[in-house]
């Protein structure tokens, strides 16, 4: 009788924990920023076009060694279901070019030496629903016109840092996963 | 001020599509001294493409009064991944700016093979993946 009303409180807790578990797992959910990529437009008399597409990659901003649009667009994949919001925020690292003393020729020590990151310059944010493996795009980013705002006071963004965000859902089970960030290497046109 | 030719002593000169090609007469004959078929012996300069010229700088920057220039690739190979590793690119872009050097009018001569202002040795950071030439 005993063993018995021991074995029917064991299996109704056996069978509680089991509940728990299924309605946990049926209710969890986690979305993640898989990936962040940033994009040109290329026009096809561009002299690019031939060998990179109408649609590169843009590791680095460089005049001469790949590209320096003007303007680009963000790409963020992201994973797991659900309504959210993505933010996009680009934040400058900043430093000083002795460009005054030089003839425009940029002092990559000091530049180095003397970069400094700033708060971002330009936001964005985008209602998106999730499915999946999906895509969203941040188009047109004015990137020559956050280079014209440090370089008129003859100071050159060294890096931006693209700071991508999705703001939480309901019933996350890890939130390191809903923030990434990708740091674009900018040189110096001279 | 006149436009860079299209060619060259029979070079063909190629553009990014961001450049102004409107620079001071002393800087299109500083190209015409030193971009030549022939410039290096044993290798043949059929193209050069111009990355930037009047455009994409700050003043005091030579490119903002049209006397400066930048060329980034070498029939159609770029500077920054086949100079150390093509010998004719090497060998090209080596011999175009010890030609420039001899170009009376040069100020500025910094890229991959030297870095020199006013014939003067030149400390300057970069310039790995580009000539920049300018004129006085």
């Amino acid at each position: 009788m005993i063993t018995s009303i021991y074995q029917l409180i064991n299996n109704a807790v056996v069978f509680f924990i089991l509940l728990l578990g299924v309605f946990g797992v049926s209710q969890a959910a986690d979305i993640a920023i898989e990936s962040i990529a940033l994009h040109a437009k290329l026009a096809e008399d561009s002299p690019d076009f031939k060998e990179l597409g109408g649609y590169p990659q843009l590791k680095r901003y460089s005049l001469h060694a790949t590209l320096a649009p003007k303007q680009l667009d963000v790409v963020v994949h992201t994973k797991g279901t659900g309504v959210t919001t993505l933010v996009v925020d680009i934040a400058p690292v900043v430093g000083m070019t002795d460009w005054d003393n030089t003839e425009g020729i940029t002092d990559m020590a000091l530049l180095e030496k003397t970069k400094t990151t700033f708060p971002s310059v330009l936001r964005y944010t985008q209602a998106v629903t999730l499915k999946g493996d999906s895509r969203f795009t941040v188009t047109d980013v004015p990137i020559e016109t956050i280079v014209k705002q440090f370089t008129a006071v003859k100071l050159w963004p060294r890096n931006l840092v693209f700071r991508v965000g999705l703001l939480p859902i309901a019933g996350e089970s890890m939130l390191s996963n809903n923030v990434a960030q990708y740091e674009l290497v900018m040189d110096p046109p001279d | 001020m006149p436009n860079i030719p299209s060619t060259i002593n029979g070079v063909t000169v190629e553009f990014a599509s961001t450049v102004n090609k409107d620079v001071v007469t002393s800087m299109i004959n500083g190209l015409k001294h030193c971009i030549k078929t022939g410039i290096a012996s044993g290798h043949t300069l059929s193209k050069i493409y111009i990355s930037s010229a009047k455009d994409s700088h700050t003043a005091p920057s030579r490119h903002v009064s049209g006397k400066a220039v930048d060329i980034s690739r070498i029939n159609s190979k770029k500077m920054s991944t086949h100079y150390s590793s093509d010998n004719t690119v090497k060998a090209i872009v080596d011999a175009i700016q010890d030609t420039f050097e001899t170009y009376s009018g040069r100020r500025e001569n910094f890229g991959p093979h030297l870095k020199k202002k006013n014939g003067n040795n030149w400390t300057v950071g970069g310039h790995g993946d580009h000539i920049h030439i300018s004129v006085n």
